[in-house]
């Protein structure tokens, strides 16, 4: 990895009170990578990636994507920086349609007839033809996920960061979900946290675990679900 | 999770919504030929104050904000065409200023609101602070020192004797009741086309995702505040063309304009009515206006006794408003018929 990092944090922190929930977090991103992030809940993941997209503030450090220094840049500037996440619960418009949640991400991106265009094509993609009509507050769990999926892929990011993708999905939602990650990884940069560790083994290349804040182990998938000190703060508890 | 909303606005109108527009415009044109003055005069009023209901469902139903404040720019927009027509005699550039000047002053406070992260709560109140801040200035303004050009404020009597608008094809004569009702019923209808449209339009669509959740609007790189904030000023903006059109209407303008009583009045009509439709608000106003003269001209001893009851009675019976949920009992009914089962 000599390259210039795509997103790179060099002592990030946030501190809730005394708590601190990212504690100086030195982290490196190439372009076209696929990470997963992995550590106990409360370990600082979900933060991590608030800070990245600009939802919170950091309390200090560094944080650069793609050449920019962005550390207290707003989230709607990050985003058109090209950065897409999709939350650890599903934020989407409840009150509209699948196609009018498509449309409002497409539109953020896209211009003029390009716009319903991307939004059909994507829809397509992911199967949601046929609900396109459906008020989002009124589908399923697994459904909605795949809803907000498609909103952040629409927008073409060059980094897109996935928070528990297969949380909630049956077996072959979560096997959908693999393949489409890897399919989106050809052309974009990602970062996925994930707990189920099946899933993990699917799709990662580099695992990063966290844990009180930091990073405390990176590899490939065989040499941390090989490492003692991840089995024994995270692996051994999750079963993994 | 159930929706609030089921109603979005993104869909271009069908051509049933165009041939009522028409036969709307057709039916108020033609009114005058066969209603009553006094009719013409209720009505008028009516249509000015649906026009600012329609100013707050847009910003309520739609934006998502709450402005329990839209009788500031509905006060300032009378009293500012009375200030500048008083003083410079030419109706229809007073006219013009007097919806810029409230557009301005909702910029200001809408940039400091929704700038400053202030809560939709907050926005509220604050809104709703600002008005009475207002009224209680205006009220302070008897003495013969608070004068603006060559008139005076005359604090809560008021300003009497605003001066009419001058149409060129009237050959510059005072606006007859019939004129009034025309430009009362043209402004409310041409509004709510516009607004109507404009939901179906890349702005309108955004305010509506801004409505449903801010912070993934933002998360796909838009600046919502600045489409809050322009939703806030254009409101602002039928509000004073309201306020305008009461100053018209009655040849006087007075800090009730601006007061609680008036503040509150807003809420209920689009409440009534229903947030979630744009022609909720002008029906609920039309209602709660009816219901109040109604009450007014038989004998049931407190009106505004009467008049609370009725209303919390409606607001138990449709939560959602009127006209939302008529469009769901319809909606329930069509499917019933059509022999499909709910979605």
């Amino acid at each position: 990895m000599t390259g210039q990092p795509i997103l790179a944090t060099r002592a990030l922190e946030k501190h809730f009170g005394g708590v601190r929930a990212v504690a100086g977090v030195d982290f490196q991103l190439q372009p076209g990578e696929l990470r997963c992030l992995i550590g106990p809940n409360g370990a600082g993941k979900s933060t991590f990636f608030k800070l990245i997209t600009g939802q919170i503030k950091p309390t200090g450090g560094e944080l650069s994507i793609a050449g920019h220094d962005l550390l207290n840049a707003d989230a709607h500037a990050i985003a058109r920086l090209g950065v897409g996440i999709k939350n650890q619960v599903p934020d989407v418009m409840n009150g509209l349609t699948v196609r009018e949640n498509l449309w409002l991400a497409a539109a953020a991106r896209w211009r003029g007839a390009e716009v319903a265009k991307k939004a059909d094509c994507v829809a397509e993609r992911l199967g949601l033809t046929a609900i396109l009509d459906s008020l989002v507050g009124r589908l399923a769990h697994g459904q909605r996920q795949w809803v907000e999926i498609g909103m952040v892929i629409v927008c073409e990011p060059k980094i897109v960061l996935l928070d528990e993708p297969a949380a909630g999905m049956s077996d072959e939602e979560t096997a959908l979900t693999a393949q489409l990650i890897r399919e989106i990884n050809r052309d974009t940069t990602m970062i996925i946290v994930e707990h189920d560790m099946q899933f993990v083994k699917q799709i990662a290349r580099t695992v990063t675990v966290f844990h009180q804040g930091r990073i405390l182990m990176e590899g490939s998938f065989e040499c941390v679900t090989a490492d003692p000190t991840v089995r024994g703060v995270y692996l051994g508890r999750s079963g993994g | 999770m159930e929706p609030e909303f089921s109603f979005t606005g993104g869909q271009a109108p069908r051509w049933w919504w165009w041939a009522l527009i028409v036969t709307a415009a057709i039916v108020l044109a033609a009114a005058p030929y066969f209603v009553d003055i006094a009719l013409q005069f209720d009505l008028s009023i009516i249509f000015i104050f649906a026009l600012l209901a329609l100013s707050m469902g847009f910003l309520w139903g739609y934006a998502g904000i709450l402005s329990f404040g839209q009788t500031i720019f509905f006060g300032l927009g009378g009293y500012s065409y009375a200030i500048l027509a008083l003083n410079t005699g030419m109706s229809s550039l007073s006219m013009l200023g007097a919806i810029l000047i409230p557009v301005a002053v909702s910029a200001l406070l809408g940039y400091f609101m929704i700038y400053g992260r202030i809560s939709d709560i907050y926005l509220s109140v604050i809104t709703l602070v600002v008005t009475l801040i207002f009224e209680k200035s205006i009220r302070s303004t008897s003495g013969p020192e608070f004068v603006i050009g060559s008139v005076r404020l005359n604090g809560q009597n008021g300003i009497p004797g605003v001066p009419s608008l001058n149409l060129p094809w009237e050959d510059g004569a005072p606006l007859s009741i019939e004129s009034m009702f025309h430009i009362a019923a043209g402004c409310m209808l041409v509004v709510y086309v516009g607004l109507r449209l404009l939901l179906t339009m890349r702005f309108g669509r955004i305010i509506v995702g801004i409505r449903e959740n801010d912070r993934r609007m933002e998360l796909l790189g838009y600046d919502t505040r600045r489409y809050k904030l322009a939703a806030f000023v254009l409101a602002a903006g039928v509000a004073a063309l309201s306020g305008v059109l009461y100053a018209l209407w009655g040849s006087f303008v007075a800090p009730e304009m601006f007061n609680l009583n008036q503040a509150a009045q807003v809420v209920i009509w689009v409440i009534v009515g229903g947030r979630s439709t744009l022609i909720g608000p002008i029906v609920g106003t039309g209602l709660v206006q009816y219901l109040s003269n109604w009450l007014g001209t038989v004998s049931v001893g407190q009106v505004t006794l009467v008049l609370g009851a009725v209303l919390m009675l409606f607001v138990l019976v449709f939560p959602r408003g009127l006209l939302p949920t008529l469009g769901d009992l319809l909606g329930l009914l069509r499917r019933r018929l059509g022999g499909k089962g709910g979605q």
